[in-house]
């Protein structure tokens, strides 16, 4: 008898361990994402944004990846600014 | 900034593991393509631009957005919600059978456990819902793909997980279990 517990319901219990009351929703997430973004390129402290942002991004995978991609973009050393 | 977009979201693209089949010249074309909607969308936004990051950074995010939605959506055009209904019994199959009588007295009450924390999905969740956290979950599908085929968008549906979460959360406590517990006594 396999005696390993489902892998489902570990996923299932480690979402609810990281559940909080209040959350921030994809909308809100999205609105503070270039700000959010930009201080973590600058090396700012980025505590007025957590703990929430960053519960959002781990249970929230589109979000999570859009934050990467912009967070690569604008740290990418590509051709000079020309904005 | 056309340049600075186009630019930066060329070399994104480039890296991404599932684009990789792509040529250069392919992803110059979809780069370009992502950068027009792009514009439009600035053009339609521009009010709402606060100053609180830079013009271009600001930009990059609706780029983002618009990109990877796009990309979602195409990536899972042929998925189907309704294929996982009725395959999202969280009752993990092995509890299914008929208790092994040699299993040792651990392994009977792990089981026992994860009876009851797949009967509070199974009764708080909707089947509907039930297959939504599947895709999610097991099949990684997109958020936006999942909402989509709710006939909703990302920001409800992350509300609609977050209530079923707490609500997951208070029935399991009112069974007097601890989730933190539960997940040692799981993982452990």
């Amino acid at each position: 008898m396999t005696m390993n517990a489902s892998p489902m319901i570990v996923r299932v219990l480690r979402m609810l361990a990281g559940t909080q009351e209040i959350e921030l929703g994809c909308e809100e997430v999205t609105a503070l994402l270039d700000e959010y973004c930009e201080a973590q390129a600058g090396g700012e402290d980025l505590s007025r944004f957590a703990p929430v942002m960053n519960a959002h991004l781990r249970l929230c995978a589109d979000c999570r990846e859009e934050y990467e991609a912009l967070l690569t973009l604008v740290t990418m050393d590509a051709d000079p600014i020309s904005s | 900034m056309r340049q600075w977009l186009a630019r930066r979201l060329f070399f994104y693209l480039r890296s991404r593991s599932d684009l990789d089949k792509l040529a250069d010249s392919e992803i110059q074309d979809l780069a370009e393509d992502f950068v027009q909607d792009t514009l439009l969308q600035i053009r339609a936004k521009l009010e709402q631009f606060e100053g609180r990051s830079k013009f271009t950074t600001w930009a990059g995010k609706i780029a983002v957005h618009q990109a990877l939605g796009e990309l979602r959506r195409a990536r899972w055009r042929d998925f189907s919600l309704d294929s996982l209904i009725g395959e999202s019994d969280f009752t993990p199959s092995f509890l299914v059978n008929e208790a092994d009588p040699d299993a040792p007295d651990r392994a009977v009450e792990r089981a026992e456990t994860m009876r009851a924390v797949a009967e509070v999905i199974n009764e708080e969740l909707s089947e509907r819902q039930r297959a939504a956290l599947v895709a999610l979950m097991v099949e990684g599908v997109p958020m936006d793909v999942v909402a989509d085929r709710l006939g909703t968008n990302r920001n409800a549906l992350y509300k609609l997980l977050h209530d079923a979460r707490k609500r997951l959360r208070s029935r399991l406590e009112d069974r007097g279990y601890n989730i933190e517990t539960l997940l040692n006594d799981l993982s452990g």
